[in-house]
């Protein structure tokens, strides 16, 4: 389960059409088998929003869901002293669970708080792209699951790709740039 | 937009050394161990429809090891888009519940104490049968003493119908005039159907009272919101996930949407903008709306609404020049007085635009028509008619009016209700005013909960028989209406876990301890088992039950044909056969033969609207304690305004009391938000659970069945949702 060396797997993120359903975070705990058993701090892939914003009746909210950006420069994998974390040739970043002491300075490291300590596996967790879904043709469960379809998942090294063609097209961000962590979520705008 | 979970961090390194796992949820990976057999890993696949909520979504289920991992959405089924919500996601977890009924059980303490003794099933229907068939002799033979209730949602339902028509009950009671009914009755008086709306090509979409965003929907969810070029116009007293979604968001005053639609029709047809060629080729009574409406100008329904009259103007005009555009009929608003008459004030906005059977406006369904299940009736002289019978208008007799109903039971009237059997249906939780539900309860002496988990339903009956899981189960195929309608089925993921049984065998086996005047037994009256009524039921399509048992759905191309009714190819089924403004046949009857708005009852100081809702992660009162929903939401909490709740002295977090006019009362902790009107509140449905077989709700937040009072109008017997006042204070 190393990937392809030619792949570079991306997300394409489209916050405008998220309802905040929670459909993402219980399918991948779902897939990935994650108990929660009640503690907040369990989960891969997350909506931040700020609440509703304004006074009534001027009102907005807005949900912006997130997970592991599989960052290409990659702090969590740097400072790791066990090589638990490390990186697959298509760029996905993963978890060797037996090799993780729980030091946790990769939760530290890491500017998108995308890492907590699982009880369930002794070791620190986090999203894996679904790399084990991927690697046999199918989608992420936060992607498939998803009824408005806000993530798009793919190769950016086809062009022919729905996430290559996306970002062909359209006005994006990724979020703490100056973290210069080269991000593989990619937010719309 | 940041969040931490670090501030977690401390509290989990110190605790990493003392590692265990909560037996709750890690209960279904324990198959594996318990069966002593190697974790092989090999996934297999298993194709079947979800049940926790209505819209039935096909899912591929994942089993590993005999063990139900997750149930992937099934994209081939477009009706859903391929999508599987959180609910569903969550029903994975379902069949190992810890807390779920697994075997039949009869009460031993007082009702409600949760004493219970494990039964075998035959033990459990002859105590049934004994209870009941004594009271049967003691009301003289009349069977309509015996009250069935049930669901939809279980395909099961029409066996359950079926046993009450052979038992000889007429007393049918179900979820429509707690939702819908209204809503129906408004639209089939006007279209002759109840058509749903054409999101996916509709450019332009008045959503009132529905809030789709939580309230899923499928398709309309998906295409509403997968698609952020859409103008979505939403009238909600509350700021929901639609609100945040929508072009602009009203926080229209609970009661007035009549008001709204009744000045839209005012500006469209005052400014000459209707659909003439519609109007006059297919609908009648249009001179009496056109002069009926013009005394509803935009500013009178500005005082009503408290939307700017000039917002209404713009929205009429923008509807009315946008094609496509459809005034969506959702079932939420209202929900208050002539809530029929709403309805059809909503249905002909539509109408007088020619939003009717064109593309983006209302569609009148397509289904796939399946075999009819075939059964003998049977023939009872003693037969009474249905207690409320009299007190509505359009009543269907197979939903009945549960307010109306209950009313009766209540005062014997005009005779008793000796006992209810319960099929699925949570109506302690879901009907209002639950102490008048306990009530009667009291006053039964026979109540049977068919249910798959201790609902406060099953709580509080005598005999708990438990069906088994919907993952455990062959359901028969299931036609879907729709735009685009589907065959849905059900297949078993695993074998039950527990002495359950399906839908079929229960009641068939019940009917077994009953006969009909001839000596019969009732269960005679049961022909086949669910594969073979499955395979008649698709009898006309070749392969279509294969293709059912692979997919999980079933297609044969076909699709609401629109422009048919314009065509003249379909009939509109209203008495003059065309769309009707004017109705003689509510005139006939008494009722306004054009909707006539009617003000709502002020609320008075420091007292508030108490308004229910949807929320993503719910269904009803049926998911609260499902342990990945739960974790969105341990508990629920009051939605007050916060100029209100300053004025009141309460903060987030404060406990508060909340009462009603009619003796309800709860205690539940206050949630002060920006998003919700001054003098509403709301909290979720599904928590304050009275059975301590739902451990995560039970005793936590409030139940909304338990301050809602009873109030239903009388042309569909709708309950009146919106009708509760409560006041407010810190405890
Ligand atoms: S499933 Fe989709 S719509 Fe729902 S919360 Fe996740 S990203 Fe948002
Ligand atoms: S998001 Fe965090 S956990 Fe994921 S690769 Fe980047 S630094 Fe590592
Ligand atoms: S909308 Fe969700 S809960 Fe309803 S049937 Fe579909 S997946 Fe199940």
């Amino acid at each position: 389960m190393a990937g392809a060396k030619n792949k570079h797997w991306a997300m394409v993120i489209d916050s405008a059409k998220c309802i905040d359903c929670k459909a993402c975070d219980v399918a991948c705990k779902r897939e990935n088998g994650i108990e929660a058993n009640g503690r907040r701090e369990v989960y891969r892939n997350w909506i931040t929003s700020k609440g509703v914003e304004g006074t009534y009746p001027n009102l907005k909210q807005r949900f912006e869901p997130s997970q592991c950006h599989h960052c290409a420069n990659t702090p969590c994998y740097k400072v790791c002293p066990t090589s638990a974390t490390y990186k697959n040739d298509d760029g996905l970043i993963m978890m060797d669970y037996k090799r993780c002491i729980v030091c946790s300075t990769c939760i530290a490291a890491c500017p998108y708080d995308a890492r907590y300590v699982s009880k369930q596996k002794k070791a620190i967790d986090k999203c894996t792209f679904c790399a084990h879904r991927i690697y046999t043709g199918k989608l992420p469960a936060c992607v498939d699951t998803c009824p408005t379809k806000v993530r798009v998942f793919g190769d950016l090294n086809d062009p022919e790709s729905e996430v290559s063609k996306i970002l062909a097209s359209r006005h994006y961000f990724v979020i703490k740039p100056e973290a210069g962590t080269k991000p593989n979520l990619y937010y719309l705008t | 937009m940041s969040i931490s979970r670090r501030n977690f961090l401390k509290g989990s390194v110190a605790g990493i050394g003392c590692l265990g796992l909560v037996p709750v949820a890690g209960m279904r990976f324990a198959g594996w161990a318990e069966a002593g057999k190697q974790p092989s890993g090999v996934l297999n696949y298993v194709a079947s429809s979800c049940a926790i909520c209505t819209n039935k979504c096909v899912f591929r289920g994942q089993v590993v090891d005999g063990v139900i991992r997750r149930l992937e959405p099934e994209p081939e089924f477009t009706k859903a888009r391929g999508m599987m919500c959180a609910r569903g996601n969550a029903g994975a977890a379902t069949p190992y519940d810890p807390d779920r009924v697994k075997y039949p059980l009869i009460r031993t303490g007082k009702r409600g104490e949760g004493k219970w003794k494990k039964a075998t099933w035959d033990e459990a229907y002859a105590y049934i049968a004994e209870k009941t068939n004594k009271v049967v002799a003691e009301e003289g033979g009349h069977r309509s003493c015996i009250g069935f209730v049930s669901s939809e949602g279980t395909y099961h339902e029409h066996y359950w119908n079926q046993f009450r028509e052979i038992f000889g009950s007429p007393n049918s009671l179900r979820h429509p005039t707690l939702c819908l009914s209204s809503n129906i009755r408004g639209n089939m008086s006007v279209f002759g159907t109840y058509p749903w709306a054409d999101v996916k090509n509709s450019p332009y979409i008045i959503l009132a009272g529905a809030d789709r965003a939580e309230s899923f929907f499928t398709p309309d969810t998906m295409d509403m919101f997968g698609d952020p070029r859409k103008t979505i116009i939403c009238l909600d007293p509350r700021f929901t996930r639609t609100a945040a979604k929508a072009t602009r968001w009203y926080p229209i005053k609970p009661g007035t949407d009549m008001a709204f639609a009744l000045a839209m029709m005012h500006v469209i047809i005052g400014e000459n903008r209707y659909d003439k060629e519609f109007v006059s080729n297919h609908c009648v009574g249009f001179d009496e709306l056109a002069q009926h409406v013009r005394q509803y100008t935009p500013r009178w329904a500005e005082q009503e609404t408290e939307i700017p009259a000039a917002e209404i103007e713009k929205i009429a005009r923008d509807f009315a020049s946008t094609p496509g555009a459809v005034y969506y009929p959702g079932r939420r608003s209202g929900w208050q007085g002539e809530d029929v008459q709403m309805r059809r004030a909503v249905a002909m906005v539509n109408a007088i635009c020619g939003s009717f059977d064109r593309p983006g406006g209302l569609i009148p369904n397509a289904s796939i028509p399946l075999r009819n299940y075939f059964y003998e009736p049977a023939w009872y002289d003693l037969t009474r008619p249905r207690l409320e019978a009299d007190d509505v208008t359009f009543l269907n007799p197979r939903d009945g009016s549960w307010i109306a109903w209950r009313e009766r039971a209540l005062r014997a009237d005009p005779y008793a209700i000796r006992g209810l059997f319960i099929y699925k249906q949570n109506v302690v939780d879901s009907v209002p005013d639950r102490s008048k539900t306990l009530e009667l309860f009291d006053k039964l002496d026979i109540i049977v909960s068919i249910d798959t988990y201790m609902s406060d339903t099953a709580w509080h009956a005598d005999v708990v028989l438990p069906e088994s899981n919907y993952l455990e189960r062959f359901d028969p195929p299931y036609s879907l209406a729709g735009i685009v309608p589907y065959v849905v089925i059900r297949q078993p993921l695993i074998k039950p876990l527990y002495d359950t049984k399906p839908g079929f065998d229960i009641i068939k086996g019940l009917a077994g301890y009953f006969a009909d005047e001839d000596g019969d037994f009732l269960n005679e009256y049961f022909e086949g088992d669910v594969e073979s009524h499955a395979s008649n039921f698709m009898a006309d399509y070749p392969g279509g039950l294969e293709m059912l048992k692979e997919k999980g759905f079933f297609t044969d191309g076909r699709k609401a044909e629109i422009g048919a009714y314009r065509s003249g190819k379909s009939a509109i089924n209203t008495p003059s056969g065309k769309v009707e403004f004017y109705s003689e046949d509510f005139a006939g009857r008494g009722l306004d033969p054009l909707p006539t708005y009617k003000p709502v009852e002020e609320i008075p100081e420091n007292r508030f609207r108490f308004l229910v809702g949807r929320h993503a992660i719910h269904t009803h009162s049926m998911t609260a304690a499902f342990p990945e929903l739960n974790w969105h939401m341990p508990e629920n909490s009051v939605w007050i305004n916060t100029r209100s709740a300053k004025k009141l002295g309460i903060k987030s977090g404060d406990t508060v009391q909340m009462k009603n006019r009619t003796g309800g009362e709860v205690k539940i902790k206050a949630r002060v938000t920006e998003a919700i009107r001054p003098d509403c509140v709301f909290y979720a449905h599904g928590y304050g659970s009275l059975s301590k077989a739902k451990r995560l709700v039970h005793g936590k937040g409030a139940a909304q069945a338990a301050i809602l009072e009873s109030h239903f109008e009388s042309i569909s017997g709708n309950a009146l949702m919106h009708e509760t006042i409560v006041e407010i204070r810190r405890v």
